[in-house]
């Protein structure tokens, strides 16, 4: 089955009226999404976490969605909420280098696009996204990132801080 | 539904999603206006009940300051509540910056009673004794206070992403609520005093908001 918007949307509409089989797809569907998306933002060892704790989300809050809107962006906006809360709580790692051009099928780039990690960081100072990146998403140690960026320790800490605080703060804003 | 395991196969885990199932009714908006608006009707009353209504609106030519207020206060709350209730259904793209421009409406009547209150500081400062304003504030932060209960209990049934956002929209909403109904009561045209309580009331419930609201609906 493709998971393009009209197909998401379809099993979302029959998943909120207690349809398991078309919610078993529904989820089937989301998973390499979400799997594509993570991959790139934490390690390898904390993908199958992240994907499983947005999945609960879903669940959890399957009546937030408006089956009048999209059925993407929510999920976007769920997906990059569980995100960053995880960058909040722990420091991730991602070993994996990824080019940002990754050739994905048409509905999971509708997604990749939508979830752009680089875009949301981008609307940080250069400061806050620089440090973010290196401490919570390269996993450099605040000492490493502090050479690295040509910015102090407690400057670091300040703006991965104060980002992170930014990042929740935009996390539906962009488009 | 009960806590789910985490941390298992990823078949296992959607095979127990689906097990958990069970339909849902998509969350609405409109029971939560209808009931702000039945509080805001409640809330008048009472406040006419309990202060009386202002004079020129007994008599029935409403003057032009409260009708500016009013109106004020009205879109305020109306852009303010929509936005609040926008943020139980998130959607990466979805814009609402509505509430901003009727916040910096809104913030017009406080600067210009600030640059009043610069030129004729004993009349800023009458204004600030009156014990009137503290009437204003209890009154409004009280209703605020109600207002602000469905529009918690919405977002914790939605998925809210942006929780200190939300929480400051939902406290400028519930402040602009309580204000509106107090409104009818207040004689007062002048505009010190208007910048002075009436945006005490309003940001003082947003600050309230954006302090307390957070914590309730993060999920």
């Amino acid at each position: 089955m493709i998971s393009d918007e009209a197909t998401l949307q379809r099993l979302m509409v029959a998943a909120q009226g207690g349809d398991a089989t078309a919610y078993r797809q529904l989820l089937g569907l989301a998973v390499p999404l979400l799997m594509r998306w993570f991959r790139r933002k934490v390690a390898p060892a904390e993908l199958d976490d992240l994907v499983q704790d947005t999945l609960l989300a879903l669940h959890q809050r399957r009546a937030s969605w408006d089956p009048a809107r999209p059925f993407l962006p929510w999920l976007a906006a769920i997906a990059r909420y569980r995100w960053i809360d995880r960058l909040r709580r722990a420091s991730l790692r991602a070993h994996d280098e990824l080019p940002d051009d990754i050739s994905v099928p048409s509905g999971e780039s509708a997604l990749a696009a939508r979830l752009g990690c680089d875009r949301l960081l981008a609307l940080l100072p250069p400061g806050q996204a620089a440090a973010i990146r290196a401490v919570k998403i390269d996993g450099l140690s605040v000492a490493e990132a502090s050479v690295l960026l040509g910015q102090s320790e407690s400057l670091l800490k300040v703006n991965v801080h104060r980002g992170l605080k930014r990042l929740a703060a935009v996390v539906d804003e962009d488009r | 539904m009960a806590t789910m395991p985490k941390n298992m196969p990823m078949d296992s885990l959607i095979d127990a999603l689906a097990a958990d199932l069970h339909p849902v009714k998509p969350l609405a908006d409109r029971p939560v206006q209808m009931m702000l608006a039945a509080l805001l009707v409640v809330a008048t009353l009472a406040v006419v009940a309990a202060l009386g209504m202002r004079g020129d609106l007994l008599a029935g030519e409403p003057g032009a300051m409260f009708l500016m207020r009013c109106g004020t206060l009205a879109m305020l709350a109306l852009i303010s509540v929509a936005a609040v209730l926008a943020q139980a259904h998130p959607g990466v793209g979805r814009h609402h910056q509505g509430w901003k421009v009727a916040a910096a409406m809104a913030a017009l009547y406080p600067l210009a009673g600030a640059a009043q209150a610069m030129a004729d500081p004993d009349h800023a400062r009458a204004m600030a004794a009156l014990p009137s304003g503290w009437q204003c504030l209890g009154f409004s932060l009280a209703i605020a206070l109600l207002c602000a209960v469905p529009m918690v209990l919405h977002l914790r049934r939605g998925a809210p992403v942006a929780p200190e956002r939300a929480g400051l929209m939902l406290g400028l909403a519930a402040g602009s609520l309580g204000a509106l109904a107090y409104n009818i009561h207040c004689p007062n045209n002048d505009l010190v005093y208007i910048g002075l309580w009436y945006g005490a009331s309003v940001a003082g419930a947003a600050l309230a908001g954006r302090l307390i609201v957070p914590r309730m609906i993060r999920w």
